[in-house]
């Protein structure tokens, strides 16, 4: 089977990219077949992990719309600037103008105005890519253009790319975006395992909860790796306690190091750049147990990590005030 | 916003919004990463857009990008740059003078800020007299200046 696993923390900076540098490169040394594929539209950083300059492939990617104004029909009313909900609209040099890096393109505006002078029109979304890193395994990567809503069906796009180049027995490594919004749901969605990152930080613990959450309500198999765990000993027992509790694989623990931070600078994943760093030891470690519990030990591993049930969502729908 | 839903602006948007019917004399607002739009919902109108990097190739990518942002919103941007000391800053600069923003503040890579960060005290309160405070007080003293001393 393909194993697709998904990196997430919710929280931004505590190690995704590490860990999925990690998890691809050891994956692949070790003879497994390995897809690596940067789910983070946003600030896609994979490809600068791996020194990957040269793409094989690029496409341009367009999804939705912004308004446009026909101002040959414009009476400068405002309807336009009081309906929108994102503030999308301003008044500037006499006429109302749509603001293309805010417009999410939903079209309240169109359908407001009496003049019916707004329209919609495709605007690029950004582009979608692949290559192959110097360490020889495909990279699946996109970008999305700047001013433009974070888009799940983007990261759904790089995903659909990253099983075409798969074969039968790949394992496809994603590296989600930060936050809980839109790209992580679908980074989520279709996927195997997801593998936790989390930092003994307040703002990391809580938002670890937030995307276990996610990951139950998908009914994923949850593995965490707790990263600079020494700055805070304190707070990682409390996190440690957390997956016991809530059946999550504690994969190991990775020491706060330098080497790092250093390591991004020269455009190598750590344990490439500083294979003897403390951190690049316990990430190899790390790398290691996945590939042992969670790679070959798929089946086990998934019954004993599974989930008991799935975390329920229900919408909650909150009509505009005027329709009450 | 809750687990499971995915449209971040209109959220932003309208914790902005209750921040600026209670704001006075400043408003700060801690964006999302990236320069998605609701990153473009955050920063519309500012005075000032300080832009976070460090001297590494992730953070110059995405630097390019929110300067980009910024500068077809037509913001008054500053760049401050985090962890100097853990790769070459030549990029940096060039970046920021491509875009004819100027960079107002180092942060030095030190180990301390991680540890007030951990313990949940800004390193200004906690080492007040630690030279990466002084940075902070004088990149503060610089805000104050575009804000003026009130209306």
């Amino acid at each position: 089977m393909v194993l697709e696993v998904a990196v997430a923390s919710g929280k931004g900076g505590v190690g995704k990219s590490t860990i999925s540098a990690t998890l691809a490169l050891h994956l692949h040394r070790a003879g497994w077949d390995v897809v690596a594929a940067d789910a983070d539209a946003d600030a896609p950083n994979l490809h600068i992990v791996f020194g990957l300059d040269e793409w094989g492939e690029v496409r341009e990617y367009s999804e939705g719309y912004v308004a446009r104004i026909d101002y040959g029909k414009c009476t400068n009313c405002g309807v336009c600037a009081d309906v929108c909900p994102f503030k999308a609209v301003s008044f500037k040099g006499g006429r109302y103008v749509i603001n293309s890096l805010i417009c999410e393109g939903c079209v309240t505006c169109s359908l407001a105005c009496p003049e019916r002078a707004i329209s919609r029109v495709r605007h690029p979304t950004g582009v979608l890519r692949t290559g192959v890193t110097r360490y020889g395994f495909p990279l699946v990567s996109a970008r999305l253009n700047v001013g433009r809503p974070n888009s799940g069906r983007l990261v759904t796009e790089v995903k659909n790319m990253a099983r075409e180049v798969a074969k039968s027995s790949s394992v496809i490594v994603v590296d989600s975006a930060a936050g809980i919004g839109c790209q992580v749901v679908s980074s989520l969605a279709g996927a195997n395992a997801v593998v936790l990152v989390a930092e003994p930080t307040p703002a990391s613990f809580s938002d670890l909860r937030r995307v276990h959450k996610l990951a139950k309500h998908f009914m994923l198999p949850s593995a965490l790796v707790l990263n600079k765990v020494d700055i805070n000993p304190g707070l990682s027992r409390s996190i440690r306690e957390y997956a016991l509790r809530e059946g999550i694989d504690i994969l190991g623990e990775v020491p706060y190091d330098d080497a790092v931070p250093k390591s991004m600078s020269l455009r190598m994943p750590v344990v490439e750049a500083f294979p003897n760093s403390r951190a690049s030891k316990a990430l190899i470690r790390i790398a290691e147990e996945f590939e042992r519990r969670v790679v070959r030990g798929w089946r086990d591993w998934f019954r004993r990590f599974k989930p008991r049930k799935p975390e329920p969502y229900r919408p909650i729908i909150i009509k505009p005030p005027t329709l009450r | 916003m809750r687990e499971g839903e995915e449209h971040t602006s209109p959220v932003v948007l309208a914790c902005r919004g209750r921040a600026e019917a209670v704001a006075r004399d400043l408003l700060v607002v801690d964006t999302s990463a990236g320069s998605s739009n609701n990153v473009s919902v955050a920063i519309e109108d500012s005075d000032l857009v300080v832009a976070v990097t460090e001297p590494t190739p992730l953070g110059l990518h995405d630097l390019k990008l929110i300067l980009e942002l910024t500068s077809r919103m037509g913001l008054r941007t500053w760049v401050v740059v985090n962890r100097v000391g853990i790769g070459s800053e030549e990029g940096v600069a060039e970046v920021a003078k491509s875009f004819n923003v100027e960079v107002v503040a180092r942060i030095p890579y030190s180990r301390d800020i991680v540890e007030t960060y951990v313990k949940g005290v800004p390193i200004v309160s906690s080492m007040p007299s630690h030279p990466i405070s002084k940075v902070f007080k004088d990149l503060a003293l610089r805000v104050t200046e575009v804000v003026g001393s009130g209306s």
